[in-house]
């Protein structure tokens, strides 16, 4: 009866050094079914995860990548181990881990697709299911024995691992079933391709994985399973650039980087393969590495080059468009400032006979004329203010607005405004008044007759927007402004249109229903003429039918 | 990845490294290994090599 150190001695097993490089090891097939796709993983994983290390789906796939290749690892180690106990620790070690990558795709997968974590109860589902595999590492149920039936330095396997296979089919099954799901549930083209994408990427790369070990371990054959390691790195490659491609990463440059490490790999591999079967499958391999990465690069670059190209185009367009826009304004201005000067002078003509004939320069008229001549008369006052504010903005928009700048009081200015428009407050039966402390100096260096315009048109848009109660003008004095405030009863503003009423034709909703002849350019010529005074105006309503306050702020003359 | 889910990691990562060092312990340190062993069909297997 032989003692276990003689059947040991007998089998004349080469002695391993750094626990991988011996003999023992058939090929270096073998080295390079691991290494590459250890090393290829782990650098795109790694990359991956420096840019964008706080996202859940790339921790989760640096997670798993770390324990795949720590599979590799101790998988290499059993090709070249000679001691038994070795043999007995990694093996009992890889069984655990095994089902664990695919628990790590299974979370990589929520975390990729539905942009969150798995839920608890999930998780807890998958760590109840991990859990035998785990506690019973340690134990026969995991590695029955040591076989020294042969000198193959097998461990033959008890129940555990055939359970840790069903598991691994079931967490298969559900990032499948996932996958189908979320697929289906979706409706946006380019997410369904994502999803479609990134499962099928998943279930080859465990495929890919799965055989180099499931079916060496129900055929009792490792061998076949090494060629399933290779399409590992493959796999890995399309979840990398998946993920670097929906996370908006520089797909050209990880193209190029993993062409560059694989290319560099491959060829040093082949400096220690002597096997010519051996070198003809290490060349395949790398062909379709080559065709897969150069693939990804060429299109990359292609796309890149069109995405230039058309953005180059439609730079040319936009600036084409811009300078037949700016033309067009140009025309619009001049078209805008001929046709009011051009309707002006008739007008004025029409204001000052209806005028003349009202103030009785052509005798007495009949009653009956008389009212027809008063309409004339407003519809011409209405149509010389439209006109004059058209002729503003134009000379606005074309920068030839002039302002007579001189010293004068604004107190004075808005008080002789306000005694203007109060025959037209009186008549509508509204309450004015009007508030300055004479202690003040409320001189200003401005164009009277632009901000005389402006007080005019805020106070008269008072009017025309407050049916009942009181318009208040108040003229205040700070350290270094003059302040005018014009408040009213009236219709009120509601908050989210305030800011457009300065635009041009900006008006409220409703304002057309209280006032029909406003044009929406009042405002916008009274802040151009404000700023232009380097001051500020601004209008303050809590809400409709609760008012507003309209404020102007010109720099004081100290 | 919330309290609960942060909880379940790190037990089961305890768990993970306790079962590892029995492992270790057992087969690297205890060297405690069933062998199975066949004269005869170590010896054929001999002869097939």
């Amino acid at each position: 009866m032989r003692t276990v150190a003689e059947y040991i001695e007998l089998c004349e097993w080469d002695t391993s050094r750094l626990l991988v490089f011996s003999d023992n090891v058939f090929g270096n097939l073998i080295y390079y079914s691991h290494l590459l796709p250890l090393v290829v993983s782990l650098l795109l994983a790694f990359f991956i995860f420096s840019k964008n290390s706080k996202s859940l789906a790339t921790r989760w796939f640096l997670m798993t990548t770390i324990l795949l290749c720590v599979w590799l690892y101790f998988d290499l180690i059993l090709w070249a181990t000679e001691k038994p106990a070795f043999t007995m620790f990694f093996w009992s070690i890889i069984n655990m881990i095994e089902p664990m990558i695919y628990a790590g795709i299974l979370f990589f997968m929520y975390a990729f697709i539905d942009n969150k974590d798995i839920l608890f109860k999930q998780k807890l589902l998958v760590f109840v299911l991990l859990s035998p595999t785990v506690i019973l590492t340690w134990t026969n149920l995991n590695l029955s024995y040591y076989d020294l039936t042969n000198c193959w330095r097998e461990a033959i396997e008890g129940p555990l691992p055939y359970y840790s296979y069903a598991v691994e089919g079931i967490f298969a099954a559900w990032i499948l079933g996932f996958g189908f799901r979320r697929f289906f549930q979706t409706h946006n083209k380019s997410e369904r391709n994502k999803i479609a994408l990134m499962t099928s990427g998943a279930v080859f790369f465990l495929f890919s994985f799965a055989m180099g070990n499931v079916v060496g371990s129900l055929l009792v054959n490792w061998e076949i399973g090494q060629y399933g390691l290779f399409g590992i790195p493959i796999f890995v490659a399309m979840l990398s650039y998946l993920v670097a491609r929906y996370h908006l990463f520089n797909i050209k440059l990880i193209s190029s980087q993993l062409l560059v490490v694989a290319i560099w790999l491959l060829t040093l591999a082949i400096l220690f393969i002597q096997d010519i079967d051996t070198v003809r499958n290490v060349v395949v391999i790398t062909l379709i590495l080559f065709t897969a990465l150069g693939y990804l690069l060429i299109k990359s670059v292609k796309r890149e080059v069109e995405q230039r190209e058309h953005i180059e185009k439609l730079a040319l367009d936009l600036e084409k468009a811009n300078a037949r826009l700016r033309e067009l304004d140009q025309m619009k201005s001049q078209f805008l400032s001929f046709a009011s000067h051009q309707i002006r002078s008739p007008l004025t003509a029409i204001k000052g006979y209806t005028s003349m004939a009202l103030e009785g320069d052509f005798g007495e008229m009949p009653e009956k004329i008389k009212g027809v001549i008063e309409t004339l008369d407003k519809s011409a006052q209405s149509l010389i203010v439209i006109v004059n504010e058209f002729l503003d903005v134009s000379r606005i928009e074309q920068g030839r607005m002039k302002y007579e700048m001189s010293d004068f009081d604004v107190r004075k200015l808005v008080e002789e405004t306000v005694a203007e428009l109060r025959p037209n407050v009186e008549q509508k039966g509204l309450k004015f008044t009007f508030d300055a402390d004479v202690k003040h100096d409320y001189r200003v260096y401005a164009d009277q007759g632009k901000i005389k315009q402006v007080i005019g048109n805020i106070v008269d848009n008072a009017i025309k927007y407050t049916p009942s109660g009181s318009i208040d003008v108040k003229v205040s004095r700070t350290k270094s402004t003059v302040n005018i405030t014009v408040s009213d009863t009236g219709v009120g503003i509601e908050p989210d249109v305030i800011p457009k009423l300065f635009s041009m034709f900006g008006r409220a909703k409703d304002a057309s229903k209280t006032n029909v002849t406003g044009t929406g350019l009042g405002l916008y010529v009274a802040k151009q003429m404000i700023e232009a005074h380097r001051g500020q105006i601004w209008i303050e309503s809590e809400g409709k039918g609760k008012g507003s306050t309209f404020h102007i702020e010109l720099p004081a003359k100290n | 990845m919330d309290k609960k889910s942060q909880i379940l990691t790190v037990f089961f990562a305890l768990l993970i490294m306790i079962s590892t060092v029995a492992t270790y312990y057992r087969y690297i340190v205890l060297e405690d290994i069933s062998y199975e062993t066949d004269e005869q069909l170590f010896q054929e297997s001999l002869l097939e090599e």
